[in-house]
């Protein structure tokens, strides 16, 4: 039997429910071919839409209707008007047991369940509304670009300034040129920057959740019953008292300790380990081997993009998919038959499938590509006055792009936000294969003219164009460090 | 065409205003226009061990808590389509953490093709849907049978064995070639439309 056959056969028994663990394996192998893999996936998904098609519409949609609207929350007036309802159901009860001489009169005259009934409320108004005016707050000590805050009580509010005050809630900086610094009562600092997801509370202890982007932290001592922690997909930090940076994504969570020391528990396998100064970890989702600490490594003046790991946002799309995906098009629309794109394609797959772009793709601030080379590049990479962005790649669109970078101070921490603009005219010499170059110094903060990167350490770079549908692909970036004397 | 078009957008933008004001009542409105196409969608993008159902609920959930956020005159179901997505990712991700998923649910190489699609497929799979229905309305009567018996009856391998009087690899394999034939029949149709277009 041969490799199509036995797939064949794996595939129905996956798709019937009968494939038994042992065979996994080698399903898994099998699929590695893309050109299975794209056919195992269209069939699971006509498999699944025949499923979806098969049910009874009118029926299946009333219940579905009838359970989701049952889900809704109930808003707050719901809420009063329904304890105005029972109370007053209550009331009128009361009063005619007690025009009947049945129910004992409390001294004030009043019904005891009714009593009882206000006091609840005056309760919940109190706790409500009143404890959270006692509550330890959270302030805004600096902000820029689109956040949102969804905070006390299920407000949103996105006019949000400096100063502005809450108790807790979800913080959302959508923009990649965004930042937010937020300070507690007892002194510690969070900044988040780019597009990230925080929530945070403070019931006694501050926990944050990263769901993801970057935060950097910078705690005072804390009780050591009452550690700040801070929950991501992947891992749970238990901080006492220090300054790290964590970057968080759906598949792994990225900490480098700059003072003191974490506790990070991994949370697969709940592994634990302690993370010193100037060491980092990675807890992975995916990666379920050893967990431990490496040393800070001597901070690099040059970088070389490696374009499918960096990406945060964008599309990576390997050479080899690419030219896959063209011939099944041409084998669709009969300019070549099956067998010929069949023997292309394993001539193609001995390439190698490392080659590739990032594309942009859609966000609230229009098309969008964020690099970030920790995720390659374990030294730091150290900005100084020689350095000097190449940028190669294409444009589709006639779209002057902004080019960012978020850095952070070399001793840990938030250090700012640059940018610079670039024009269509100036970007038509990618689409000639040649790169554009840009001086660190070309490379601004909007709002203090005074401020720069030199000596900060790269923490990602941006690419934006003002509309969603503009469309481009980068495909390579370098730093490099060359003195002006040694330019050619 | 475009009236009626129209006329349904301006239905759904009355409905969201109405429940904006505080008539929660408006909502059925919504999840009646959307939850077909969103159901189907999700249906076919979420790997195994994921409930679609359960994702398109919380997805509507979501959309009613957070219907300020939404801005008026904007695409409504892309904006239902982007909470969705994420719901769909957050789940994904907790199956992930599962050690055993890999072998108790799917190949990972096809959650990892599915989250790929989501991305780049558009949202609305009309098209898609109805195409299928055709298809399988012009299956022969002795196919379409097979159809029927697991998909809408969800009857087992062993009695629609039984019931054709064949063995239940000879229905497995029946049930293969009619998934084929119905994939052949809707991209050939999906790329005569496209060529019309």
């Amino acid at each position: 039997m041969n490799d199509r056959q036995r797939f064949d056969e794996l595939w129905t028994n996956f798709l019937e429910g009968e494939l038994s663990p042992d065979r996994m394996p080698e399903l898994q192998e099998l699929l590695h071919d893309p050109q299975l893999l794209a056919e195992a996936t269209d069939q699971y998904q006509l498999h699944r839409l025949l499923g979806w098609h098969g049910q009874s519409f009118t029926e299946e949609e009333n219940k579905f209707l009838t359970t989701t609207m049952g889900y809704l929350p109930a808003d707050q007036d719901q809420f009063v008007s329904d304890v105005e309802e029972i109370v007053s159901k209550t009331r009128s009860e009361n009063e005619l047991q007690t025009r009947t001489g049945v129910l004992p009169r409390t001294r004030m005259g009043l019904p005891t369940k009714v009593v009882a009934i206000a006091a609840i409320l005056l309760l919940s108004c109190l706790l409500y509304f009143g404890w959270n005016s006692a509550k330890p707050k959270i302030e805004m000590v600096d902000l820029r670009g689109n956040i949102i805050l969804t905070g006390d009580g299920g407000n949103i509010a996105d006019n949000l300034v400096v100063g502005h005050r809450f108790v807790g809630g979800t913080l959302e900086s959508l923009t990649p040129d965004a930042f937010c610094k937020l300070r507690f009562d007892d002194q510690t600092t969070v900044t988040i920057s780019g597009k990230t997801l925080i929530t945070l509370s403070q019931n006694g202890q501050k926990v944050v959740r990263l769901r993801r982007g970057k935060l950097s932290a910078d705690v005072t001592p804390q009780p050591k019953d009452h550690p700040l922690l801070v929950y991501t997909e992947a891992a749970e930090l238990k901080v006492l008292g220090t300054q790290f940076n964590v970057e968080a994504n759906t598949e792994a969570t990225n900490l480098v300790v700059n003072e003191g020391l974490v506790r990070l528990k991994r949370l697969t396998d709940g592994k634990q380990v302690e993370v010193p100064a100037h060491q980092s970890v990675m807890a992975s989702l995916e990666d379920q081997n050893g967990l431990s600490p490496s040393q800070r490594e001597a901070p690099l003046t040059v970088w070389q993009s490696d374009l499918r790991s960096d990406v945060v946002h964008g599309m990576w799309v390997s050479n080899l998919m690419m030219e896959g995906k063209s011939l099944k098009i041409a084998v669709r629309k009969g300019e070549i038959t099956q067998d010929a794109a069949q023997a292309a394609f394993k001539k193609m797959a001995s390439l190698d499938d490392a080659m590739g772009s990032v594309w942009a793709t859609q966000s609230s601030a229009g098309s969008l590509i964020v690099l970030s080379p920790q995720r390659s590049s374990q030294p730091p990479i150290l900005l100084n006055a020689n350095t000097r962005l190449r940028i190669r790649g294409r444009t589709y669109s006639q779209v002057a792009l902004q080019f960012g970078l978020s850095v952070g101070h070399p001793e840990g921490g938030f250090a700012g936000k640059y940018s610079t603009r670039v024009s269509a005219e100036e970007l038509s010499a990618l689409n000639k294969d040649e790169a554009i170059e840009i001086p660190i110094s070309k490379f601004l903060d909007a709002m203090d003219p005074t401020g720069s990167p030199i000596g900060s350490e790269l923490v990602d770079w941006w690419c934006i164009a003002d509309s969603s549908s503009a469309k481009f692909e980068i495909t390579d970036i370098e730093i490099t460090d060359t003195p002006p004397e040694d330019k050619p | 065409m475009s009236i009626s078009k129209n006329q349904n957008d301006n239905g759904i933008q009355d409905a969201i205003s109405q429940v904006q004001a505080g008539d929660r009542t408006a909502f059925a409105v919504v999840v009646r226009k959307y939850e077909r196409r969103l159901r189907a969608w999700l249906a076919t993008h979420a790997p195994p061990g994921i409930d679609p159902d359960e994702i398109a609920q919380r997805s509507f959930v979501t959309a009613y808590s957070n219907l300020e956020e939404f801005e008026p005159g904007t695409n409504f179901q892309a904006w239902l389509f982007a909470i969705a997505k994420f719901q769909l990712k957050t789940d994904v991700t907790r199956l992930r953490r599962i050690a055993d998923y890999h072998t108790r649910y799917a190949p990972d190489l096809l959650r990892r093709e599915l989250e790929l699609r989501s991305e780049t497929d558009a949202i609305d799979e009309s098209d898609w849907l109805i195409h299928l229905k055709q298809c399988v309305d012009q299956l022969g009567e002795h196919l379409r049978q097979f159809v029927i018996w697991r998909y809408t009856d969800e009857i087992t391998l062993e009695e629609m064995a039984h019931r054709s009087d064949r063995s239940i690899s000879a229905v497995k394999k029946q049930l293969w070639k009619i998934r084929r034939k119905l994939q052949g029949c809707v991209e050939q149709r999906l790329s005569g439309q496209g060529e019309s277009a």
